[in-house]
């Protein structure tokens, strides 16, 4: 019951938000539209955690067109990214007859886009997202030309959760929902490396 | 000419700004929806020129969601397949919905969103129907072209198109449709060798189900759950190959597993129907409960949900209820004979139950009043068993034999008679019943049709005549009679055939046969021996206002059909 309570409350509060956002737009204010833009993404986010806080991570893999993934991933990437952080973008899915992947689409973008707050906080100057094909996996890869990960990061079932910050989803839950991509008895995977700076894997069987 | 794209959303403010954004992305005809019933009347009138994209709000404040409208306005054909749906929702876990359902959007967003990000899915949802036209136009046509529809398919294919994967999704669908069940998991085995795919692999289950292979589907179905354990649509398959087992238990708990993940209106009907029919009623009630009162449209609802929710509340002994739900049956649909037939009926069945047997009389004969021979047989069925509840065992039997025999050669019709005679008086005698009763009208048919081999076809007519008659909805039977009549005036009748006066008895056997010819396009507008028979009445005629056959129909009599019934 608190949880469809919730669930209306925000739903009333992003619906509001719609009309003010177009408005600002259209008065010529595009920053304070996007600040608010991104309250309303925080407010969806605050309903999924809230949703998956209550047991563990369910997730919902679902069949996602990876271009337009990639594309809209771009997007947030451009409304999120501080200003003056370089990111390179690179889509590699040569040798992939059909753009296509059975995945939690909110969820990975989730992961994702809490990977590359981190590697931006951290970055020197520059950071970058590739998607590519690996060993039978869909492979998201981030880096940063930071320090690198802490060294008791790249422990096989780190928790650190505090040391997470980006929207706040830690290394715990990113690996819970690679981990619950599950397809032929072969799990999805969070790696971490230090190459240079901090290498973020997301493997997706 | 400008793209047409409609918006379905409650709020004002949130319509008023999703068609600004849409009028800075591109030159766009839109029109606004607040609600269902608004949007419904948009595409009734929007048919001749379909929209190009419809996008719907998920919450719309109503008990009809986003989802269920989309589901609806597929099934029942309402938009094209070539108009593309955008679900709008508030809420990140609609993942949850869209990776379930069966008939998905073909793009959600989430809100709020920005100019670009509507722009995007805009885009690929307009790419997406541009990449298909050809495809949708085949399958959209009133018979769909499910040979054009796989050409267009394969051509995608053979391009390596984006959606070569959808593609081939609608092809494997189309040679099922065509009953080209290997050639179909030829399809599916090639996406699943690609990589696990659960539409596919669900798709491959059923093919091995057509084929005759229930075993191996249902070890590909186990298989699938465990890798897509909320793809329900492999829950279903699971639950279709259980019921064609008779194992209608063990399907009725599949289907509660489905309806749990996504409690769809089309499964809480198939579960409260399947309930019921497993004499599992107090689940049956809370199923077609669900289905009776979700949505005050009533876009999803049929008078099927009523009645059977009044017969599980019935065998509950819930029978102030019961009266309740048939009396609100007229209050959702329009009131027909058929429909008034059956209401009474239950009503009386349900009063007799009541130990109100006067008034269960009372309905009885209002209802016979009403009925007429050619009436759906589920009216009639309920009728003769509220006939036999009532004391009126022998017009209860009139009824049920009637519709046996006229609907012959439909096993299921046939098989649900024996089975509602059997709950009434008659017991376990019924099916004998019956099968004699068809015993004898087949014994009627086949000497006739020995009659004609033997080119006797007064005697031919004369037994055809004792059926034909009473057998308004049996196709056959009027094929039959109408054959042997046009063969007897065609044996019989002289050169001047058209000048002889109308009593004589050619030209009162072509008026005959022009009359069931006319009877047998009704009931079966389809069947193979109606241009050969509509081409001999127009040879024998000169008259050419009868039906005309297909142009691509050449069969002769002979070729089209045999005359005999299967004993």
């Amino acid at each position: 019951m608190i949880d469809l309570r919730i669930a209306s409350l925000i739903h009333n509060a992003r619906n509001r938000l719609m009309p003010v956002i177009d408005r600002l737009r259209r008065e010529g204010q595009p920053d304070a539209a996007a600040e608010i833009d991104h309250i309303g993404a925080l407010l969806g986010l605050a309903m999924t955690l809230f949703r998956q806080g209550r047991k563990s991570i369910e997730v919902f893999p679902g069949e996602v067109d990876l271009d337009e993934f990639f594309k809209e991933l771009a997007s947030e990437i451009k409304k999120l990214a501080p200003l003056g952080a370089s990111t390179e973008l690179h889509s590699d899915l040569a040798g992939m007859p059909y753009p296509v992947w059975q995945m939690d689409y909110q969820l990975i973008q989730l992961v994702l886009l809490d990977a590359l707050m981190n590697a931006w906080r951290h970055a020197r100057h520059k950071v970058s997202i590739k998607m590519q094909l690996s060993d039978g996996y869909l492979c998201f890869e981030i880096r940063d030309d930071g320090d690198g990960f802490p060294a008791e990061w790249l422990a096989e079932n780190c928790t650190v959760e505090k040391k997470s910050v980006g929207t706040g989803v830690g290394l715990t839950i990113a690996r819970q929902v690679a981990a619950q991509h599950l397809i032929q008895g072969r799990h999805g995977r969070i790696e971490l490396e230090n190459c240079a700076g901090a290498v973020f894997r997301l493997l997706l069987p | 000419m400008k793209q047409k794209i409609l918006i379905i959303e409650d709020h004002e403010g949130v319509a008023i700004a999703i068609e600004h954004q849409l009028q800075l992305i591109g030159s766009f005809h839109v029109d606004q929806s607040r609600n269902v019933v608004q949007a419904l009347k948009r595409f009734s009138s929007a048919h001749k020129h379909p929209y190009d994209a419809v996008l719907c709000d998920y919450d719309l404040g109503e008990s009809t969601n986003g989802q269920q409208l989309l589901e609806y306005l597929r099934a029942e054909k309402r938009i094209p397949r070539r108009t593309g749906f955008i679900m709008i929702t508030a809420e990140a876990s609609y993942s949850s919905v869209a990776s379930a359902v069966e008939l998905a959007p073909d793009a959600y967003l989430l809100k709020p969103f920005t100019q670009a990000g509507l722009a995007q899915r805009l885009e690929f949802v307009l790419e997406k129907r541009k990449a298909l036209k050809a495809v949708y136009g085949a399958l959209d046509l009133a018979s769909p072209d499910l040979a054009a529809a796989i050409a267009a398919c394969n051509a995608l294919v053979v391009a390596g198109d984006r959606f070569a994967l959808e593609a081939l999704k609608i092809k494997a669908d189309c040679l099922i449709r065509q009953e080209q069940w290997g050639e179909a998991a030829n399809v599916y085995d090639k996406i699943i060798a690609w990589r696990p795919t659960p539409w596919a692999e669900v798709g491959r289950a059923r093919t091995l189900r057509l084929m005759g292979y229930p075993e191996l589907a249902e070890e590909k179905l186990k298989s699938t759950l465990s890798s897509f354990p909320q793809f329900v649509a492999a829950y279903d398959e699971m639950a279709s190959l259980e019921s064609d087992r008779g194992e209608t238990v063990r399907a009725q708990e599949i289907l509660e597993q489905a309806h749990a993940i996504v409690p769809s209106n089309r499964r809480s009907r198939a579960l409260g129907l399947m309930a019921l029919e497993n004499g599992d009623h107090e689940k049956a009630s809370r199923f077609l409960k669900i289905v009776t009162q979700r949505d005050r449209h009533g876009l999803l609802r049929s008078t099927e949900d009523f009645f059977g929710l009044a017969n599980a509340l019935r065998q509950m002994n819930c029978h102030d209820q019961a009266m309740e739900v048939l009396d609100s049956i007229t209050q959702h649909f329009p009131e027909s004979r058929p429909l008034m037939v059956r209401k009474m009926a239950a009503e009386a069945i349900t009063l007799v139950a009541a130990n109100r047997g006067f008034d269960a009389k009372k309905r009885v004969r209002d209802a016979l009043e009403l009925l007429t021979e050619q009436m759906a047989p589920q009216a009639q069925l309920e009728l003769a068993e509220a006939c036999h509840r009532c004391g009126e065992v022998k017009r209860g039997n009139e009824i049920f034999i009637h519709v046996a025999e006229n609907w012959q050669e439909n096993a299921a019709v046939v098989l649900q008679t024996k089975a509602v005679m059997a709950r009434t008086g008659a017991g376990a005698e019924a099916a004998s019943i019956i099968d004699e009763s068809l015993r004898e009208l087949t014994k009627t048919n086949n000497e006739a049709a020995r009659h004609m081999k033997a080119g006797h076809f007064d005697d031919a007519v004369n037994d055809m005549q004792k059926v034909a008659k009473r057998l308004l909805s049996h196709a056959t039977i009027q094929a039959n009679y109408v054959q042997a009549l046009l063969k007897w005036v065609e044996h019989n009748a002289p050169q001047n055939l058209m000048s002889l006066p109308q009593h004589s008895r050619p030209r009162q056997h072509l008026a005959l046969a022009r009359e069931h010819l006319q009877q047998l396009a009704k009931i079966k507008a389809d069947h193979p021996r109606l241009p050969p028979l509509q081409r001999l009445l127009v040879k024998l005629t000169g008259e050419t206002d009868i039906l005309k056959p297909a142009a691509d129909d050449h069969a002769s009599l002979d070729e089209a059909c045999t005359m005999e019934i299967g004993e």
